[in-house]
């Protein structure tokens, strides 16, 4: 995967706020550890503590409540009609047929964290170990070799696995992004950034199967995402697979374009140390640091 | 309770106070650092209480997601906020080549 943008135009300005401005370390240190300094009497935490006792008894008796005024006809309905949804697994046929809206809008949001996410992106990205570290770290690169194949198989076997077993889209993608971050923060692969293009549409490609397929059925079932007989199965399976794909780059972007990235701008240094990209709204007329000060 | 005193009994006795455990100490903890990693492992040993529960696929979803994206989302952003303390000198953050 490689996309347009060049990440490598920032890197000057970035590696140079990073080594050469006065970052006041006080500030971000309490974050780091908490001396006690700053905490309010010991009394009030035992109050809160004590208010949280009836909260828990009272939400444990409104889960009881909600647990008893579920429907019982809704397990045996599910049961019923369990063969027209196409696969076995009640728990997907839920998810991707009787109830497929949940499912459309669950990865609707996951796209819009991404773009929040990218959003917050400095300009910069490089994290994790310096390039070419993994070729000497034997234990590393060990654990490379067995855990990424055997994530890649893994994700792959629990897609299909979803329709028949407890498993599906979201544990298949998991699985691929924890391997995909496994390889970003060894620095064996470099993800583009979810500005580029490809990342884009994959990103996008889990919501827009989704919507397609739910349209595409309207002409024979007349109804948004109602299966035609006999299609349910391989739709599911489809979008099932569009599905783990997109959830993996989502996950995978969501470190990529991480905020905690040096910041290329230096001004943000002295409004906020931890790097929020917020303090340039709350405070901008901050003025920028003497470049050359300490 | 007429409950059988069963191993399998005892063992979700155990993950649930676990699971009471590691909050507090999370709660507790002054410790950035030591905040993640309980994060971490209380993720793992909701993953555990999900397959008691005959949840695998949530079990999956918590040890995967959970604890293991985002426990590695918190520690890049306490790798970074350790760099520029000065607190954590022996990983230097790199520019790229």
């Amino acid at each position: 995967m490689s996309g347009p943008t060049d990440p490598q135009a920032n890197n000057a300005t970035g590696a140079a706020s990073e080594t050469g401005t006065g970052v006041d370390h006080a500030h971000v240190r309490p974050l780091l550890e908490d001396d006690g300094s700053r905490d309010g009497p010991a009394i009030l935490t035992w109050m809160v503590g004590l208010l949280l006792v009836p909260a828990g008894v009272l939400l444990a008796l409104g889960l009881r409540g909600a647990a008893d005024s579920r429907d019982p006809r809704i397990p045996d309905l599910i049961a019923e009609h369990l063969p027209e949804t196409g696969v076995s697994n009640p728990v997907t046929g839920v998810l991707l047929n009787f109830r497929g809206y949940d499912t459309l809008l669950e990865v609707a949001v996951l796209v819009a964290a991404m773009v929040a996410v990218w959003s917050l992106d400095r300009g910069q990205r490089v994290f994790g170990l310096p390039a070419g570290r993994a070729r000497d770290e034997p234990v590393l690169a060990a654990v490379l070799r067995l855990a990424v194949p055997t994530a890649f198989l893994t994700a792959v076997y629990l897609t299909w696995l979803g329709s028949s077993e407890p498993a599906g889209a979201f544990q298949a993608g998991a699985l691929l992004a924890g391997a995909g971050v496994l390889l970003t923060v060894a620095r064996v692969m470099r993800p583009p950034t979810a500005a580029a293009l490809p990342v884009r549409i994959i990103a996008a490609g889990g919501v827009a199967g989704f919507v397609v397929v739910g349209i595409a059925v309207l002409p024979f079932t007349g109804a948004f995402l109602a299966y035609p007989e006999g299609w349910a199965y391989p739709l599911i399976l489809g979008l099932e697979a569009a599905l783990a794909v997109a959830v993996a780059v989502i996950l995978v972007e969501l470190f990529v374009d991480v905020p905690s990235i040096p910041a290329p701008d230096s001004t943000l240094d002295t409004v906020d140390p931890t790097g929020d990209p917020l303090g340039r709204a709350l405070a901008p007329d901050a003025t920028p640091p003497d470049p050359g000060a300490p | 309770m007429t409950e059988p005193l069963t191993v399998g009994f005892v063992l979700d006795g155990l993950v649930a106070l676990l699971l009471v455990g590691l909050v507090f100490r999370l709660l507790r903890t002054r410790h950035l650092f030591e905040a993640i990693m309980l994060y971490v492992a209380y993720g793992l040993t909701l993953a555990l209480a999900w397959v008691r529960l005959g949840a695998p696929d949530i079990a999956l979803a918590e040890a995967a997601l959970g604890a293991g994206v985002t426990g590695a989302l918190f520690l890049n952003a306490w790798h970074r906020m350790a760099v520029r303390a000065g607190a954590d000198e022996r990983l230097p953050m790199e520019s790229d080549p």
